[in-house]
């Protein structure tokens, strides 16, 4: 172990530049993981983080709820179920919202102020009359705190802060929720000329003893051009959300892998550039395991220093993004993707520790051309 | 000089064959990397925007509460047909969206639902097979060449939102929007779609989405803009380029895949460094010899930028197949796709990359004394 070590001290250059990169790459590993994570939670977090037991939506929607629009009255045959034990109505609409003078497009929610799917919130308390919103902390750097209001842009209609939610945003827009007939009202007011206006969901309960699949079952029975959900599977299959994340896990993967062929191939180079070295150290009768500890010492130290370094560079990158760049800096994820990197490092090592190991300390003796 | 710089470069590469399809295995695995995230950025960027950049217009003019979305933009009729008379307009078309879903042979499929107005800037210039619907014409739409994969052919029908059914005449490509394949359709037949679909955004006979404006050639569409706005109050009138950044999520994924890109191309640069100053290292009393037996400075800094640029060669064409062939297994979910253009722009800039990297070694084989090399060598 000290023995790598010292050689790392030795050559500082070399191995401040491999670190450099190294964390750069770790960088963006921890970077790739927190950007796809929050950026699938800022389009789903108000469906697949929703207190309903099941949501209802249009069949012709193919899962969009911003395609979705049912008719209520589908609700009474809903509650009919013995599989039910609620069902309210849920409205999703983009609305115009003008917070301190600047104009934004929202996600306006209508959830109860009862029954299934209402928010949860994490300071102040939910919405319960007209004129009252909870927005998630994610968009408090817009200027809202509790208390303060903002206008509906379209309708003039000026709402306050009672509440806020946490990881319940909505296809990456401000996300603002009300009480269903808060939203009815906004909404007829917005489309004046509009003959009424249908939710585009139904949250469930589900009545003691019967599982998702049984109501699902059901409903699907009742022949309504509606179809029902667990809410972490309709968030899942929203347009864009599988797209995502099979996006960011690529580039997750392909990072690693960029890790694990750098530093493979910067101690194999290492190790054949200096080979000269090992042969006389074994023959002065260094054993074996002495030379590869040191490799595994100093694979350990890189991967180490560089998820010190690269965790600093995303803490930096974060605090300096806009709010509206989904960046930030977890130290949970840093810890999984150092240990990952620990690992797929190790194991790119490996063929430098195979030839480390065929060293011939006879080598030592001869000169070379 | 220059052939002798080549010849010595290529051999010297060649006597290590192992080593340098390691080091370019590695490179390529940056390259693999930087393709990769920029081969997404393009396909996601493309996939959002292609309904506009298919379109040959100067000018999208939107109502002021839509905030520029062309999802949410419902312009009055009568504004429409006004914004014909302001001084620098051409033409005038209207282009109204609509999610929803299509029945293919291969299921249901979500769609955007394009209403346009026939021979205006609002038509589709991307046509790869048959036609164009005319206004007017009951049932009939062109698609996006995305739904051909899920086995939709000329002259198959297609039931839109469940119950509208439209025959397929023709096929458009890259006009995608939001991720989702296009169906474009006349303006009557996305009306009635958004009426069924959305019944509280109203008749929407009388409103007609967005307008959009092909200008004089003489005239600057930025001035237009000004002038139609000025004239219409409730309206807000952009550049194409500009109605292209307000899609949702183009200009912040933009910015976030451009800084992506940019630490995977130091990332190299960085490794090119490292690996070219191992490489000096060790051949320092090699090149010492080749000085001392008169082999000019300019000789070994060519055969080592020679070098460089091999391995970059070997490098891009082994990152390009790699995305390439990721961009074939990965499934349809994922948007990668990757382009000659943006091959071309990775390669320059992952070759600046290359000779910023090896700068520093470069510097020091210019620097080689002989002497004191070789007696370093001796030691």
């Amino acid at each position: 172990m000290r023995f790598g070590l010292r050689e790392v001290l030795r050559e500082p250059g070399r191995f401040l530049l491999i670190g450099v990169a190294v964390s750069l790459l770790i960088g963006l590993v921890v970077v790739f993981s927190g950007i796809g994570t929050r950026h699938v939670d800022d389009l789903n977090g108000a469906v697949a983080r929703s207190s309903a037991d099941l949501l209802v939506l249009a069949s012709g929607a193919e899962g969009a709820v911003q395609a979705s629009r049912v008719d209520r009255a589908d609700i009474e045959s809903l509650i009919a179920l013995p599989e039910v034990l609620d069902a309210r109505p849920v409205g999703e609409a983009r609305v115009g919202g003008r917070i301190d003078g600047a104009l934004y497009d929202l996600s306006l929610w209508g959830i109860g102020p009862e029954g299934p799917g209402v928010a949860p919130v994490i300071e102040g308390r939910a919405a319960a009359r007209d004129g009252e919103a909870v927005i998630d902390v994610a968009d408090a750097h817009l200027g809202l705190e509790l208390g303060s209001t903002f206008e509906v842009a379209d309708t003039g209609e000026r709402l306050t802060v009672v509440g806020f939610t946490e990881g319940r945003r909505f296809a990456s827009i401000p996300t603002v929720v009300v009480t269903y007939a808060q939203w009815e009202r906004t909404l007829d007011a917005v489309f004046a000329d509009a003959d009424g206006v249908e939710p585009a969901l139904i949250a469930i309960e589900l009545a003691a003893g019967h599982t998702p699949v049984d109501a699902i079952a059901a409903i699907s029975d009742l022949d309504l051009p509606i179809i029902a959900e667990v809410p972490e599977v309709l968030a899942a299959n929203l347009p864009g959300v599988a797209g995502t994340r099979a996006s960011f896990a690529s580039a997750t993967l392909v990072a690693l892998i960029a890790v694990s062929a750098v530093t493979g191939l910067f101690f194999l180079l290492g190790l054949t550039y200096r080979r000269k070295t090992y042969e006389v150290l074994r023959a002065l009768g260094a054993p074996r395991g002495l030379l590869i500890r040191a490799l595994i010492a100093q694979a350990t130290v890189l991967v180490l220093g560089a998820s010190l370094v690269g965790g600093g560079l995303v803490m930096i990158a974060a605090a300096l993004a806009p709010p509206r760049v989904p960046l930030s800096f977890s130290a949970g994820l840093l810890g999984q993707v150092t240990v990952t990197a620990l690992l797929v490092t190790v194991l790119s090592t490996l063929v430098a520790i195979r030839r480390l190991r065929r060293i011939d300390p006879a080598g030592a003796l001869v000169v070379d051309p | 000089m220059n052939g002798r710089a080549v010849a010595l470069g290529l051999t010297e590469l060649w006597r290590t064959p192992g080593r340098t399809l390691l080091t370019a295995g590695v490179l390529s695995v940056l390259l693999f990397l930087t393709l990769t995230l920029a081969g997404l950025a393009d396909a996601l960027d493309r996939g959002s925007t292609g309904v506009l950049r298919s379109l040959d217009a100067d000018i999208v003019v939107f109502n002021e509460e839509a905030r520029l979305q062309l999802l949410r933009s419902r312009v009055p009729r009568p504004m429409t047909l006004g914004a014909a008379f302001v001084d620098g307009v051409a033409q005038v078309g209207t282009l109204a969206l609509v999610p929803t879903s299509a029945e293919t042979p291969n299921g249901r499929v979500r769609v955007t639902l394009v209403g346009f107005s026939a021979t205006t800037p609002a038509e589709p210039t991307t046509l790869v097979e048959g036609r164009l619907p005319v206004d007017g014409e009951p049932g009939i739409a062109a698609v996006d060449v995305a739904l051909r994969s899920h086995g939709v052919r000329l002259g198959d029908r297609l039931v839109l939102a469940g119950e509208r059914e439209v025959e397929v005449v023709g096929f458009v490509e890259d006009s995608t929007f939001l991720q989702q394949p296009t169906v474009w359709v006349p303006p009557d037949v996305w009306a009635r779609v958004q009426v069924s679909a959305f019944p509280e955004a109203g008749f929407a006979e009388q409103l007609v989405g967005a307008t959009v404006i092909r200008t004089r050639p003489s005239a600057d569409p930025t001035g237009v803009a000004v002038a139609i706005e000025a004239e219409f109050e409730d309206l807000q009138a952009v550049p194409l380029r500009q109605a292209v950044l307000a899609i949702p999520g183009v200009d912040v994924q933009r910015r976030t895949f451009a800084v992506l890109v940019a630490m995977s191309v130091a990332v190299l640069s960085l490794v090119v460094g490292l690996l070219f100053a191992l490489l000096v290292t060790e051949r320092r009393s090699r090149w010492a010899t080749l000085r001392a037996l008169g082999a000019p400075r300019e000789l070994l800094v060519a055969t080592l930028l020679v070098q460089g640029v091999v391995l970059w060669m070997l490098a891009l064409v082994g990152g390009s197949l790699g995305t390439a062939l990721l961009a074939r297994v990965v499934p349809d979910a994922m948007p990668l796709d990757l382009r000659l253009p943006v091959v071309g722009l990775v390669g320059i800039a992952s070759l600046v990359a290359t000779v910023v990297g090896s700068s520093v070694a470069l510097g020091r084989v210019a620097r080689t004394d002989p002497a004191a090399a070789m007696s370093e060598g001796a030691r």
